[in-house]
């Protein structure tokens, strides 16, 4: 269970900001934090650029209240800030579930970093053109016409290449990380 | 859990998963956070927020606020009607009032003549069929009142001439409101028959006759007719109808067992209009109608009236309003509005008067002093004051006092606030409404000029006063009362210089002209409203 971190508002952001330690503390946090907290938007069910937005507006309530950077409390608060504004934001649209949101975090939770590795390690394996359609397609976000527009393929062989790749990459991740793991024993 | 939860369940985990392996990818695609943005967010001031859950939270706070208000004001509107308009702002009740003219009085067999839409009626006696009256679909007031020449056909004929179950016929007419009964006769069990009346509001009973043996006795041989007392077994059945929330006695003795029955009732306004020599006990009763918001007393003890019991009061100038019941007055605890008239006031009853309230007419007492403004400057809330003023002549007196027994020899007309003595009170504040009874000096209407926020002005008895032109310059008069005035078209064209005043009403007035002729003299913006009693 999440403990509850009240912000440490021992310095107002907006007052203290002119002080260079301060944004450098500030962006030290957001870096830190980041990926975790959109991670976490994007299991909960937002869309990539609502994970965008939302997890902007986590941060800023978080330097607004003088958040301090305090490791495994201040990712905690982070991720309750993140859920409060999600829910807040979708509970007209339909229903979450909070719990299995929940339970797939903590799956990814104890090895995400390891699990990043892995990808780095196994993005090589794929094809030139794979990896291409999959930097356009998570990087720059493009849709599938415009990536066929950029590989001269058909949109319905773009989704097509994207499913591979998704499995592909799957496979080599799981892989990596039992050997990893193997290895580690 | 069942399958299909089980099934929602575990593809929703699935997608879960797919969607935490598309944001490892778009983090390894997606570059750097937006630190720069965030700082900057973070630095300006915080937006409004547009969420749908605050959103929804403040239109519901505004739905429920106007919910809430609207809800008050239908109560209140209720309560006011329930009430007959006792609103802080003017918690005197309303009697009947006509429209431009008084009706003729309808005689029953006339009944089906009306117009079915007739909303007031007036009539000197009630039908025998109340199916007459209930034809009439939005009848709110009736007023019936026996004159003196009819009075004597109804003694020559032996009396009513009804079986006394006239009252409860009423029941039968939904949409009555307001009921006024004067001279009439009354027996036991029309008495009983008021309780049957729910849907009344106001009610006004003036000189009524015991229609008893008595009556009929004197009807054949000659006799004296009594006046029927208000006592237990009215104030009992006015209780019963429960909706009845103003109540107008006037002319008739009053016991101490009336005045307690009545705290059954929810009353919130009552008038006592010269009740015979009223003693102290009877008015301290009035300390248990708890309820009240509006009371009037006028001539309590009878001392100003020609009652023969009353003449041991009248001679020692000695009022049955004593410290010991004004100070259980001043502990009704909803009192807002206090009426007191045809009364001596000395300095102690006038110290003792209650401090909350929002209006104060004494404008037909006497004795009353220039400590009065030391008094009304304890009086926070106070926004509506009638003030006595000397007349020039006994005469004057005596001429608004028409239906009073004139009192030759007196010099109650001069026992009054000076000019000065009048302005200096009203200079003390800005008052909402004024009642001011005898001369108007010119220091009297520089005061009331200097009254640029007053929005009412009663004016009694203004027979030689200064010209009223002086109403043009007042900017936000929009009624002007004249009471117990002898009007005539030239002085109401004095009023048609004020350019706010939106109504004139004419109340117990003398005129010399047909009424036709008194309305023309007014601009035709200006609406009239005349009561029952207007003597040509």
């Amino acid at each position: 269970m999440d403990i509850t971190l009240e912000p440490h508002c021992k310095t107002d952001y907006a007052v203290a900001a002119a002080d260079g330690r301060a944004e450098e503390a500030a962006g030290s946090l957001i870096r830190r934090h980041w990926g975790a907290v959109r991670r976490y938007l994007r299991i909960l069910g937002a869309d990539s650029a609502g994970a965008d937005d939302l997890a902007q507006d986590v941060f800023v309530v978080a330097l607004r209240k003088g958040l301090e950077d305090r490791g495994g409390q201040t990712a905690a608060w982070l991720r309750r800030t993140a859920r409060n504004l999600f829910l807040e934001q979708s509970r007209k649209r339909r229903p979450v579930l909070v719990e299995v949101a929940e339970a797939v975090w903590h799956e990814h939770r104890d090895d995400d970093a390891e699990r990043e590795r892995a990808l780095r390690t196994c993005l090589p394996v794929l094809t030139e053109r794979s990896q291409q359609a999959v930097r356009l397609a998570y990087g720059e976000r493009q849709s599938w016409a415009q990536i066929a527009t950029v590989l001269g393929m058909q949109a319905s062989g773009v989704k097509t290449l994207l499913r591979r790749c998704r499995a592909s990459l799957k496979e080599c991740i799981e892989r990596t990380m039992s050997t990893t793991k193997e290895g580690s024993r | 859990m069942t399958d299909r939860k089980l099934q929602e369940r575990q593809a929703a985990t699935e997608q879960a998963r797919e969607r935490a392996f598309d944001s490892l990818l778009e983090q390894e695609f997606g570059g750097e956070p937006p630190v720069a943005t965030i700082l900057k967010r973070a630095q300006q001031s915080p937006r409004r927020s547009h969420s749908p859950a605050r959103a929804w939270l403040v239109a519901a706070l505004v739905i429920l606020g106007v919910g809430v208000t609207v809800t008050l004001s239908w109560y209140s509107r209720l309560d006011r009607e329930a009430n007959n308009a006792a609103t802080p702002q003017d918690p005197t009740p309303v009697e009947v009032m006509w429209p431009d003219e008084v009706p003729r009085v309808v005689r029953p067999e006339q009944l089906s003549e009306l117009p079915r839409d007739t909303t007031h009626l007036s009539m000197s006696l009630l039908p025998a069929d109340a199916r007459d009256l209930s034809r009439l679909r939005n009848l709110k007031h009736l007023h019936v009142r026996l004159t003196p020449s009819k009075l004597a056909k109804v003694l020559r004929s032996g009396g009513a001439g009804q079986d006394g179950r006239r009252l409860d016929r009423l029941a039968g007419v939904p949409t009555l409101r307001h009921l006024s009964m004067d001279l009439s006769p009354l027996a036991a069990a029309d008495i009983d028959g008021l309780e049957q009346l729910k849907q009344l509001q106001v009610l006004e009973l003036s000189s009524l006759i015991e229609d008893n043996e008595a009556f009929r006795n004197a009807a054949a041989k000659g006799g004296e007719i009594l006046t029927r007392p208000f006592d237990r077994d009215f104030g009992a059945a006015i209780a019963a109808a429960t909706r009845i929330r103003t109540l107008r006695v006037t002319n008739m003795p009053i016991t101490a067992g009336g005045i307690r029955a009545l705290a059954k009732a929810n009353l919130h306004s009552l008038i006592l209009d010269g009740p015979v020599a009223a003693t102290p006990e009877i008015l301290e009763a009035l300390g248990e109608l708890t309820t009240l918001r509006h009371l009037e007393l006028i001539s309590v003890d009878g001392g100003l009236l020609g009652w023969p019991d009353a003449a041991d009061a009248r001679q020692k100038e000695a009022s049955a309003l004593t410290t010991a019941v004004m100070k259980r007055i001043a502990a009704l605890p909803m009192l807002q509005s206090l009426t007191l008239g045809l009364c001596y006031l000395d300095p102690e009853v006038t110290a003792a008067l209650p401090r909350r309230l929002q209006r104060l007419d004494l404008s037909r007492c006497f004795d009353v002093d220039k400590g009065l403004g030391d008094v009304v400057a304890q009086m926070p809330k106070l926004r509506i004051l009638g003030l006595p003023l000397v007349m020039a002549q006994a005469q004057d007196f005596h001429r608004s006092s028409m239906w009073r027994v004139p009192i030759t020899g007196s010099d109650l007309h001069t026992r009054r606030l000076s000019g000065a003595e009048a302005a200096a009170i009203i200079n003390r504040r800005a008052w909402q409404g004024l009642h001011l009874d005898g001369q108007l000096t010119k220091e009297v209407t520089d005061a009331l000029v200097d009254q640029t926020g007053l929005q009412e002005l009663v004016l009694t008895s203004t027979a030689g006063s200064e010209s009223l032109a002086f109403v043009a310059q007042m900017p936000k008069l929009e009624k002007v009362t004249l009471l117990e005035t002898n009007v005539a078209a030239p002085m109401l064209q004095q009023l048609n210089g004020c350019a706010s005043l939106r109504t004139v009403v004419f109340r117990d007035c003398l005129s010399e002209g047909p009424t036709a002729e008194l309305n023309k003299a007014l601009r035709a913006d200006i609406a009239r409203r005349w009561n029952s009693r207007v003597v040509r």
